[in-house]
C-alpha cells in the first residue's frame, strides 16, 4: 500500500466533503448502501486520518461522495486509487 | 446520529422491526429466487427463509404458500432438514428424499407435496439469531452442483446483509428510514453473489470487479448491480 496515494485521496475527499452537504452518518449510510463493510465509527475515524481502510473500502467512500455529486449535477469527483496510481495492482 | 449507549437497548426492537418488515424478507427471497432461476437449471424450485429466535422458528419469507406448509411440518415435529441446517450450522442436502433413511419420517409427512430434493443452507445472522435458506424441488436433477453453489453464494449474501443490518450498524441509525438503503445494499450483495458464481471467484474479487466497472464509467454501483442481475431476473420472468 502506498501511503502517499492514500493521503492524497483522503485530502481531496476532505476538501470536497463540505460541498456534498452530507453528515458523517449520511455519508456512511450511502457507503453502506453501495456495499461498504466498515462501520460508521471506522468511517468517521478514517475521515480524521485516525484509521486506515483497505483500498476498496476507501474507493467506496470516495464513490459515495461521487454518487452524491452525480445527484447534485456537479462535476466534482474524488479520485479512486487506480486514478492516483494507474499502474498499481488492486490489493 | 447514534449514541453508542443506545446500541444494546434497541437491538431487540430493531431486530423485530426488521424481521417483521414484509418488504425486507420478500426482497431477500426475490434475490434468492433470481439466483435459483438464473444460475441453476432453470427448473422451478420452492424457497423459503426460516429465522429462529429464542428457540422459536418462523418462516419469514416463502415463494409459495405450499412452502410454508413444508416448513411448518418441521416446526411441528421440532425436527427436519431446515431446522438441522439452522441449529447445527451445516448444509443439509437430500438429493432423493424418498431414498433417504435419515429423513424417512419427514418424507412420509410431506409425501403429498411431490417434493423430491431438499437443500437447506444455514445463514449466519449473528446476535443470537439463526437462519436458514431452504429450497425444495419436485424434479430430480434440479439441484446440481451449480445450483448448490448458487444457493450457497446467495446464503452468504443474505448473511452479510442480515448481520450488517442486525449488528452494530443498525442501532447507530435508529429512527432513520432504512428501506431504500437496505434495498440498495441487497441489490449490490445479490450482484456480487452472481459474479462470484459466474466467475468462480471470491467475494472480494467479485466486489472489486463490480466497483471498478462503476468507478471507471462514472456510474452508480446500484445501477451496475441491476445490470448484473438483469439476466437472472429475465430468467425468472420478472422482466
Amino acid at each position: 500500500m502506498d501511503i502517499g496515494d492514500d493521503d492524497l485521496q483522503l485530502k481531496q475527499l476532505r476538501q470536497v466533503q463540505p460541498l456534498a452537504g452530507l453528515t458523517v452518518g449520511e455519508l456512511w449510510l450511502k457507503y453502506f448502501a453501495i456495499g461498504g463493510s466498515a462501520g460508521q465509527f471506522e468511517i468517521e475515524a478514517y475521515l480524521y486520518a485516525a484509521h486506515a481502510l483497505p483500498t476498496l473500502e476507501r474507493d467506496l467512500v470516495a464513490h459515495s461522495i461521487n454518487e452524491r455529486f452525480i445527484d447534485l449535477g456537479m462535476d466534482l469527483r474524488v479520485p479512486y486509487s487506480a486514478d492516483l496510481d494507474p499502474g498499481k495492482e488492486e490489493s | 446520529m447514534g449514541k453508542q449507549g443506545n446500541d444494546s437497548r434497541n437491538q431487540e426492537q430493531l431486530q423485530d422491526l426488521l424481521l417483521d418488515s414484509e418488504g425486507f424478507s420478500d426482497f431477500m427471497l426475490e434475490l434468492v429466487l433470481m439466483a435459483a432461476a438464473g444460475l441453476g437449471t432453470g427448473r422451478p424450485v420452492l424457497c423459503s427463509i426460516t429465522v429462529e429466535r429464542a428457540g422459536f422458528p418462523v418462516t419469514v419469507a416463502s415463494s409459495e404458500l405450499a412452502v410454508m406448509a413444508l416448513d411448518e411440518r418441521q416446526y411441528a415435529f421440532n425436527d427436519g432438514p431446515c431446522l438441522t441446517a439452522l441449529r447445527q450450522d451445516r448444509m443439509v442436502f437430500i438429493p432423493d428424499l424418498h431414498a433417504s433413511r435419515e429423513w424417512g419420517h419427514y418424507a412420509r409427512e410431506i409425501a403429498s407435496s411431490g417434493v423430491h430434493s431438499i437443500l437447506a443452507v444455514p445463514v449466519e445472522a449473528g446476535n443470537g439469531t439463526r437462519a436458514a435458506l431452504n429450497c425444495y424441488a419436485r424434479d430430480p436433477g434440479t439441484m446440481d452442483e451449480r445450483f448448490i453453489a448458487a444457493v450457497e453464494a446467495f446464503a452468504g449474501s443474505i448473511s452479510r446483509i442480515l448481520r450488517l443490518a442486525l449488528g452494530f450498524h443498525l442501532p447507530a441509525i435508529a429512527g432513520a428510514d432504512l428501506g431504500p438503503e437496505l434495498r440498495a445494499r441487497g441489490l449490490v450483495d445479490g450482484a456480487v453473489a452472481v459474479i462470484m458464481v459466474q466467475d468462480k471467484c471470491s467475494r472480494a474479487d467479485a466486489f472489486a470487479q463490480l466497483g471498478q466497472t462503476a468507478f471507471t464509467s462514472n456510474m452508480r454501483i446500484g445501477d451496475r448491480a441491476i445490470q448484473v442481475l438483469q439476466p437472472a431476473r429475465r430468467a425468472r420472468g420478472i422482466e
